[in-house]
């Protein structure tokens, strides 16, 4: 999965197209002379193909094989998710509001529909009648039996039945936010990633954490809640000020979901390109509003930064140490890669996007096998 | 007729229990016997031949498994499919037609086809069936590969249940990978499977001898003389003591053979290298006479359709179908700059057939220089048709070119010689005949494939496996070589060394030392050779 490009499909249906490279069966064959024999009119010294504009020849010999694509079920791949991610487990809260209701067919009764009859024990029942009754070697000759048989037969009394009891599951509420970053300085390019990010999060956990609600956030410098068509449209507006998206969301604490009552899991997008002043600010507001207590999870994702050693993830990465609810990670291009001057993002070529995406996306949410790799180093290069 | 629709009846495609194919239509059943009948008269000479009616999703599963849709499970035929299956989704191409070299022969078509087309995929179809059974090259192969493919089948599904499956399927993806380094003239010998059975008794060999008619016994010492006799003998001796102390007999081809006989495999692994080996040398004449078959074939469904005026059958009036089928042959053959094997064998067909009517062959004509009498040159031989049967007969790929790729034929069809420069562009550079045919050779020498040869399957006296590259200017794809000789180490157990040439001529020597992913290093020829010496002192 790793050299597939899902990431940068959403699909609206079912199923997800996913391009798989195609293998060779290697043989022995011969390299790519650059010479040849063909047929047809011209001068000696007439170019017949033009080659590549970019000057660089066919090397190596054989063409790269296209891939195969071929569609796989969403429910396909979210199970190849599944294996990778976890979120961090629910906390049971005092005031519990919902109450899953279960029905189990562990009981049995006495009277019951004729549909969910228990052979067994009715059979149970009428060999242990005929026991005390002591017929059980009376000998019966029913029609069409060509000699006499012992016969077992239930009377109404035998007759068992399932019988369902109402198991009551105590469940915690939980509220997820995605919360981006809307500034200027999100070109297209990011917007693209952190879409494509937030979207597969947010099918992932609503396949597996049937019960969440989810609020979206978008800011500038202020923040708004939209809806989840507007916040994966929006594109880019003014300035930076991180920390509304955090103010915006504690102040949903005091409102509509209760500390006391719900599990708080966080999503946090942006380029790092913060004002300074602000960062302390974020900070500030993570250590007070985003106690581990009250938030089980909070996950934040720089994307495409090229400013570094000044960006969001970094100083939060240097000021909180060792937060447990806490997890950062970066997609984009690695530092030596950044030189490229302002106003310009490095693009990624088609793998190397998905891979880190993906990445990224274990980062935040792998399991615990993976949670030691949190501080991950950005290994792979970008073009 | 839906009972023996598909090899009699049984569901042999699986995923599905239903019988593959479809009803002929009328409109084509009505044809057939026609188009049977139009073949015979052309002097086509074929197998009993059985037509399939097939729907796309059918025929790429046919064509996935290389038209035998019995061969032993792996995941090569899945991902064949797929890659049919989406190009045609995407109309990036169709498979008109397949046909396998059996006895019976089977012709699949494809029933989206027009009624031209299908008239024509049958016509081609039973010119490739013809020259398989008259192909001097492919008689040696056998007519009854269907079932011997299915049984190959079944013994590799009882290994996967003995052994399990990711275990066989890794065999046989090695397996796959050397199942060209074999030597396509081994396919005359008898094939014998070395099952090292130990016995005492010895086999007794004879020098062959000719065939004295009856009545005519004085002739014995003149045609089987004696010292032919004791020549044979000799050799017979030789190859005795050879086998005897199991000395290796010389260089050869048959890398693949030669691992089979010889590599430390379980009873399992050569059963099943042996089955591949058989699959690769069956299909191996195929890779020999491409050019030819493929020319015939098309040389074939234009005598039919044209010359013979097939295209008019079932249609309105006689010629109504000339249009499409033109269409279809220029998808074929055409292309700008194109030196498809189908172009090229239906113009060395035609061309041979047309020299041979005019006479313009043998020395008379050689030595004629008069510019215009060449050019009308005519003796009214009519004997090209005749010329044209000898020749699918007696030829493959690589002789034909040889004896066929005139000057003359070189200059009517515009040949080129054309290089690639640096940036890219590729330029026509001349138009010198020598140099255009000895490419043209080199290209169908050994099947397109690069001569390999094993050397010393003991080399430096540590049991190292040897191989060298008769390179003659082509280099190898070196990736690939790295896979394959990972394989080898595989196989053989112990390293194995490939000696060839670099693009700038350079002699470098491939050495595999494992079969992970950089096992495989390259040295310069003459670092080898110090490293040898070294290791010999130290």
């Amino acid at each position: 999965m790793n050299n597939g490009t899902i990431f940068r499909t959403r699909p609206n249906g079912q199923r997800v197209p996913i391009t798989i490279p195609k293998m060779d069966i290697p043989h022995i064959v011969h390299g790519d002379a650059g010479e040849g024999v063909g047929r047809g009119k011209g001068k000696p010294g007439d170019t017949i193909k033009k080659g590549p504009q970019d000057g660089q020849g066919n090397q190596g010999g054989q063409e790269s094989a296209d891939g195969i694509v071929i569609s796989l079920d969403l429910e396909e791949v979210l199970k190849f998710l599944q294996d990778e991610l976890a979120l961090p487990d629910l906390k049971p809260k005092p005031n519990e509001t919902f109450e899953e209701e279960e029905l189990k067919y562990t009981s049995i009764s006495l009277v019951g529909p004729q549909s969910l009859i228990h052979r067994r024990r009715t059979m149970n029942q009428a060999l242990k009648r005929h026991a005390a009754t002591g017929d059980m070697n009376k000998m019966h000759w029913p029609p069409g039996f060509a000699q006499p048989v012992q016969m077992i037969t239930p009377i109404a009394n035998d007759r068992r039945y399932r019988q369902y009891k109402i198991i009551k599951k105590p469940s915690s509420n939980a509220v997820i936010f995605f919360a981006r970053d809307g500034s200027a300085s999100m070109d297209q390019y990011k917007c693209d990633i952190v879409s494509d990010m937030c979207w597969w999060t947010d099918i992932w956990i609503r396949r597996f954490y049937k019960r969440v609600e989810r609020c979206y956030i978008w800011h500038d410098t202020q923040a708004a809640e939209v809806d989840e068509n507007k916040f994966y449209r929006y594109r880019y507006g003014g300035g930076t000020t991180c920390s509304s998206a955090l103010k915006l969301i504690s102040k949903q604490f005091e409102n509509r979901f209760p500390p006391n009552k719900w599990n708080f899991y966080v999503f946090y997008f942006t380029d790092g390109e913060n004002w300074s002043n602000d960062n302390k600010v974020f900070v500030e507001t993570l250590k007070s509003q985003f106690p581990p207590e009250i938030v089980n999870f909070v996950g934040i994702t720089q994307v495409m930064a090229y400013s570094y050693e000044s960006s969001l993830k970094q100083y939060v990465d240097n000021e909180l140490k060792g937060v447990e609810n806490l997890r950062t990670t970066a997609v984009g291009a690695t530092q030596s890669n950044t030189d490229g001057g302002y106003g310009y993002s490095n693009q990624l070529t088609e793998e190397d996007r998905d891979a880190q995406i993906k990445r990224a996306i274990t980062d935040l949410l792998g399991g615990k096998k993976t949670a030691k790799r949190e501080s991950a180093p950005m290994t792979t290069g970008g073009v | 007729m839906a009972n023996n629709k598909f090899f009699h009846g049984t569901s042999l495609l699986l995923g599905d229990n239903k019988v593959p194919g479809l009803q002929i239509p009328d409109e084509i059943k009505k044809v057939i016997p026609t188009i049977f009948k139009a073949c015979r008269d052309f002097g086509l000479d074929f197998f009993p031949t059985v037509v399939q009616m097939l729907t796309y999703d059918e025929i790429s599963e046919v064509a996935a498994y290389g038209g035998f849709p019995v061969r032993y499970p792996h995941w090569q035929w899945g991902m064949e499919y797929e890659e049919l299956q989406r190009g045609y989704e995407h109309g990036m191409h169709r498979i008109y037609e397949m046909v396998i070299n059996t006895n019976p022969c089977y012709i699949y078509c494809l029933d989206s086809n027009t009624l031209v087309d299908n008239v024509t995929v049958i016509a081609h179809a039973l010119g490739h069936n013809d020259f398989f059974k008259n192909n001097v090259f492919f008689s040696p192969t056998s007519q009854n590969m269907l079932n011997q493919l299915a049984n190959h089948g079944t013994r590799i599904r009882k290994y996967i249940a003995r052994w399990g499956k990711e275990r066989v399927t890794e065999f046989i993806d090695h397996c796959l990978r050397i199942d060209t380094l074999i030597d396509f003239s081994n396919s005359w010998q008898k094939h014998t499977f070395n099952e090292r059975v130990i016995t005492d008794s010895r086999k007794w060999k004879h020098p062959k001898r000719l065939k004295v008619e009856d009545g005519h016994d004085y002739m014995e010492p003149h045609i089987n003389t004696k010292e032919w006799n004791d020549k044979q003998l000799k050799k017979i001796e030789r190859e005795e003591i050879a086998t005897e102390l199991d000395i290796f007999k010389g260089s050869t081809k048959d890398i693949m053979r030669f691992i089979r006989d010889n590599a430390p495999l379980k009873p399992w692994q050569a059963d099943i290298i042996d089955m591949l080996y058989q699959e690769s040398m069956y299909f191996a004449p195929q890779r020999l006479t491409k050019m030819l078959n493929e020319g015939w074939a098309s040389f074939t469904d234009q005598q039919i359709m044209c010359r013979q005026g097939l295209c008019g059958l079932g249609q309105k009036t006689a010629d109504s179908g000339i249009f499409e089928y033109a269409k279809h042959k220029m998808g074929v053959l055409g292309g700008k700059y194109s030196t498809n094997p189908y172009k090229l064998g239906f113009c060395l067909f035609n061309d041979i057939e047309d020299r041979w009517n005019k006479g313009r062959f043998g020395t008379k004509y050689d030595e004629c220089d008069t510019l215009e009498e060449r050019k009308n040159w005519d003796e009214n031989l009519m004997m090209g048709k005749e010329k044209i049967f000898e020749v699918r007969k007696h030829y493959n790929d690589l002789t034909a070119l040889n004896e066929f790729f005139t000057p003359d034929f070189c200059d009517k069809y515009e040949f080129f010689d054309w290089k690639r420069m640096p940036n890219g562009d590729i330029k026509l550079e001349d138009r010198d005949f020598k140099k255009i045919k000895s490419k043209l050779l080199r290209k169908y020498a050994n099947g397109g494939l690069p001569e390999i040869a094993l050397v010393d399957p003991n080399h430096r006296g540590k049991g190292y496996m040897l191989l060298q590259h008769h390179s003659e200017g082509q280099t190898l794809y070196p990736s690939y070589v790295e896979a394959v000789m990972q394989s080898l180490y595989f196989f053989w157990g112990s390293e194995v060394f490939l000696a060839t040439k670099d693009k700038d001529g350079n002699e470098i020597v491939y050495e595999a030392i494992g079969t992970e992913d950089g096992d495989v290093g390259v040295i310069s020829r003459e670092r080898y050779e110090e490293e040898v010496k070294k290791s010999k002192n130290g």
